[in-house]
């Protein structure tokens, strides 16, 4: 898995390249640790994200808390049809701004 | 066989051994190669020389003897023939004296007094004697003739002076008449006999000599004749006389060839060179072949020059035109320098010939002897080659058997501390891990090192001995605690019990499989009411002690909520999802499908708090996965809310629920089982019982992941709706 993080004023976008699970997704965890402080919304960019296991959704879950906690928002854009299905399931997709590829 | 073992030890020591061995070899091999390799150069070199010398010897040396050769030749021709013309010279001035004398007789006979002449007198042989010569009778001589011949006889001094003087190279001296008489002056009287006794008829001009001189009208030199007395060849000068343009006589001066030919010979160069005089009309006059172009000729008038090859002719008629001259020719197919001189005296040339290989000899006697010398020279060094070699192998095996010797000992020496510590690693393998460093290992150099590097290792394996002991202690310890949580979770789920089952309308099989010691799945089912069946199966996020920390929790909450909403399970749902939020630390949340069936009727109400949809099989169709009211996943917002789905199942309907450890679960190459598989496994044999199903789909997902390491637990809750009414009809 590859992270790439773009901050633009209190907007951080986060490009995932690879597959989140059980072995990657801590390091999506540390990546992430202290950069929501001055941010008000993330933007998960998961063109390059084939598919994520339930440690990947508690990180998402967990940024959306934080932000969620202090008025932010959270998006998720270039969605695909597994990782879609998966949040769907877990019933992410009635609170959380999800943009479909 | 003891010398040997002793010599070629096994182990490392055995190995230098060999090594050394083969090394100690190989060096020898290439030794003998390259002395070898030197010794044929060398002999190369010493033959390329000889070449070269050889060449040499014949550019230089036998070019040198050549011109040498030739210049002798052609000074010792130019004075061979000096001395045979001078001969010739005397011979033909003394001849032209005589016939001055002769002609001045005839021109005044009155001035010479009659002296009788006599025939030949056997008693005079020996002694130079004057004779008479004629054909037929005395009587029938014309008297004047014999008058004449009665005057001649006062020049008998002179004729004797002629014979005599010349030192045996005159034979005899004849003075003849055109009518053919002879006077006669020479030693041979006892030879004019024939076998009756009587003097032999001798007419002279019908003689090639008197010929010569009458048809040539001036001196005339015969070639080599038959004498007409005697049996040997003779060259005759000859001299016509006139009186008043009459030819009154011819004097001649006769020479035995044999003595010519010993005076040529005289003048020969080396043991094959010989001489050849030839007239000036190219006849051959003396030649000491007996064989081949030069010998003589039966006809002595012949031309030679018109049967020897080219290049001899050619240098006959270079003689012949009174040149001096050297060159190479062949006679009779060998060379031979050849000089040539012109006797002035008759025009005609001598011809020296000198063998050119006998001239060259002492050349290629030096170039044999130093061919000689080279081949022993090249021997020489192919002897002390092959001696040598059996010295150098000899040398060789004393070199390799002292190597081994030495090299045994040496290895054997410089092994042992290896040995030793071989022994005392594997003590330490075995024993206490103690290394003790001794004297035998302080060898100065890797082995010391490496008994150091022991004695470290050991201490250090002590140390994580010690370590590791007290690790696994503690492991085993955990372990133990493990095993004990993982009972205690077990128990925590209800157990499966058919008989109860089948009397109440349902056939039911949950089982978990964990990943781990303890998992973070759950399923529940129990009573609410004789009617009300809850069925509940869940995942919760994250793995191990935390996962099934909080697995216990959710049951036990959602199980408390659901008794305590007395069946409606959307409140029940929505205020455990809050309490869990609560307690939830680290984001940690849990997936729930939990409904409630109602046997009589087969109604199930449930809820879907992000879990995977229920598979069902309805009637005869296959298992479908069927979607539903999704709500949020438990315990990651206190605000999420759940909504109930409500649907009726047949009798013989099956509902197969799961967590994602079935659709996740992964082969070596990473494939993921999936819903496709799940449901070709569980349509499979569709009707079977929920426990062979179970057991035909974790068949299935083993063959699946052949062998690969699951991260999930794998849980299933299986239930076929069977009837109430039904179960109790039969029972019935």
């Amino acid at each position: 898995m590859n992270v790439e993080k773009k901050k633009d004023g209190d907007v951080l976008t986060v490009l995932i390249e690879g597959t989140l699970d059980i072995n990657t997704a801590p390091e999506l965890k540390s990546q992430l640790k202290g950069k929501l402080d001055d941010v008000n919304k993330v933007i998960f960019d998961l063109q390059k994200t084939s598919y994520t296991s339930s440690a990947g959704l508690r990180v998402l879950l967990e940024t959306f808390q934080v932000l969620h906690a202090k008025g932010g928002t959270m998006s998720m854009i270039n969605v695909n049809e597994v990782f879609y299905d998966i949040l769907k399931l877990s019933g992410f997709t009635d609170f959380l701004d999800i943009q479909r590829a | 066989m003891k010398l040997i073992n002793k010599l070629f030890p096994k182990g490392l020591a055995g190995k230098l051994i060999r090594f050394v061995i083969i090394f100690v070899l190989c060096m020898g091999i290439v030794f003998v190669a390259m002395t070898r390799i030197l010794i044929a150069n060398l002999q190369k070199d010493i033959q390329n020389e000889e070449v070269e010398r050889e060449k040499s010897v014949d550019e230089q040396y036998i070019k040198s003897i050549e011109d040498q050769s030739k210049q002798s030749l052609m000074l010792l021709s130019t004075w061979a023939a000096d001395r045979t013309d001078d001969e010739f010279w005397t011979l033909d001035h003394d001849i032209r004296v005589l016939a001055a004398q002769v002609q001045d007789v005839f021109i005044h006979p009155e001035r010479y007094e009659r002296n009788p002449v006599y025939e030949p007198e056997k008693e005079n042989g020996g002694l130079p004697s004057l004779q008479l010569l004629y054909a037929g009778e005395r009587d029938s001589i014309d008297p004047h003739t014999l008058e004449m011949m009665e005057r001649l006889s006062n020049l008998a001094p002179i004729m004797r002076e002629t014979l005599c003087g010349n030192e045996g190279f005159t034979l005899d001296v004849y003075i003849c008449t055109p009518d053919g008489v002879t006077l006669a002056m020479d030693e041979y009287s006892d030879r004019k006999f024939d076998d009756s006794g009587k003097v032999k008829a001798y007419d002279p001009t019908i003689r090639p000599a008197y010929k010569g001189a009458v048809s040539l009208g001036d001196m005339y030199i015969t070639s080599a004749v038959h004498s007409y007395f005697y049996d040997f060849n003779e060259v005759v000068f000859a001299c016509p006389v006139y009186v008043d343009d009459e030819l009154v006589a011819v004097v001649e001066a006769s020479s035995q060839l044999g003595k010519i030919e010993k005076m040529l010979a005289e003048r020969n160069v080396g043991e094959y060179g010989f001489s050849v005089l030839i007239g000036r009309d190219g006849q051959l006059i003396c030649s000491q072949r007996t064989e081949g172009e030069l010998k003589l000729r039966d006809d002595p008038e012949e031309d030679i020059r018109n049967s020897v090859n080219p290049g001899l002719k050619q240098m006959i008629e270079s003689g012949l035109n009174g040149e001096n001259n050297v060159d190479i020719v062949e006679v009779d197919g060998e060379k031979y320098f050849a000089a040539h001189s012109p006797i002035e005296t008759f025009g005609g040339t001598q011809l020296s010939f000198a063998y050119v290989a006998e001239m060259t000899a002492p050349a290629n006697t030096i170039r044999m002897i130093m061919k000689t010398s080279t081949v022993f020279v090249l021997l020489g060094i192919e002897n002390e080659l092959n001696n040598h070699s059996l010295r150098l192998i000899l040398a060789l095996l004393i070199f390799m058997i002292a190597a081994i010797f030495l090299m045994s000992s040496i290895a054997k020496k410089r092994v042992r501390p290896i040995q030793q510590m071989t022994g005392a690693v594997k003590e330490l393998v075995s024993e206490d891990m103690d290394f003790e460093m001794k004297d035998v290992y302080r060898t100065g150099d890797e082995i010391e090192e490496l008994a150091e590097a022991f004695g470290v290792m050991s201490g250090r394996l002590k140390e994580y001995v010690a370590e590791i002991v007290a690790n696994t202690a503690e492991k085993e310890k955990m372990k133990a605690e493990m095993d004990a949580a993982s009972q205690i979770q077990f128990k925590m789920l209800p157990s499966v019990d058919p008989d109860a089952q089948a009397s109440n309308g349902y056939e039911l099989m949950a089982a978990m499989a964990t990943a781990r010691a303890v998992g973070g799945d759950l399923y529940d089912f129990y009573f609410l009411d004789e009617d009300k069946l809850v069925l509940l199966i869940g995942d919760v996020s994250g793995k191990g002690i935390t996962a099934a920390l909080f697995m216990a929790l959710s049951k036990q909450m959602i199980k408390s909520q659901i008794l305590l909403h007395r069946g409606d399970i959307v409140e029940a749902m929505n205020e455990a999802n809050r309490r869990l939020c609560e307690e939830s630390a680290d984001a940690m949340f849990v997936t729930v499908w939990i409904g409630v069936l109602t046997l009589s009727t087969g109604q199930l109400e449930f809820v879907n708090a992000g879990h995977m949809y229920a598979a069902v099989k309805r009637g005869d169709a296959d298992f479908v996965l069927e979607e539903d009211n999704h709500g949020l996943l438990m315990g990651a917002l206190d605000f999420a809310t759940y909504s109930l789905n409500t649907t009726t199942l047949q009798k013989g309907d099956i509902l197969y629920l799961y967590t994602d450890g079935v659709t996740e679960a992964h082969n070596r190459s990473d494939e993921l089982f999936g819903d496709d598989r799940l449901l070709a496994a569980l349509n499979e044999n569709k009707d079977a019982s929920p426990k062979e199903l179970d057991r035909i789909v974790r068949e299935r997902i083993e063959e699946f992941c052949d062998g690969a390491e699951q991260y999930d637990d794998i849980t299933t809750l299986c239930i076929r709706y069977t009837g109430k009414e039904q179960i109790s009809a039969v029972e019935t």
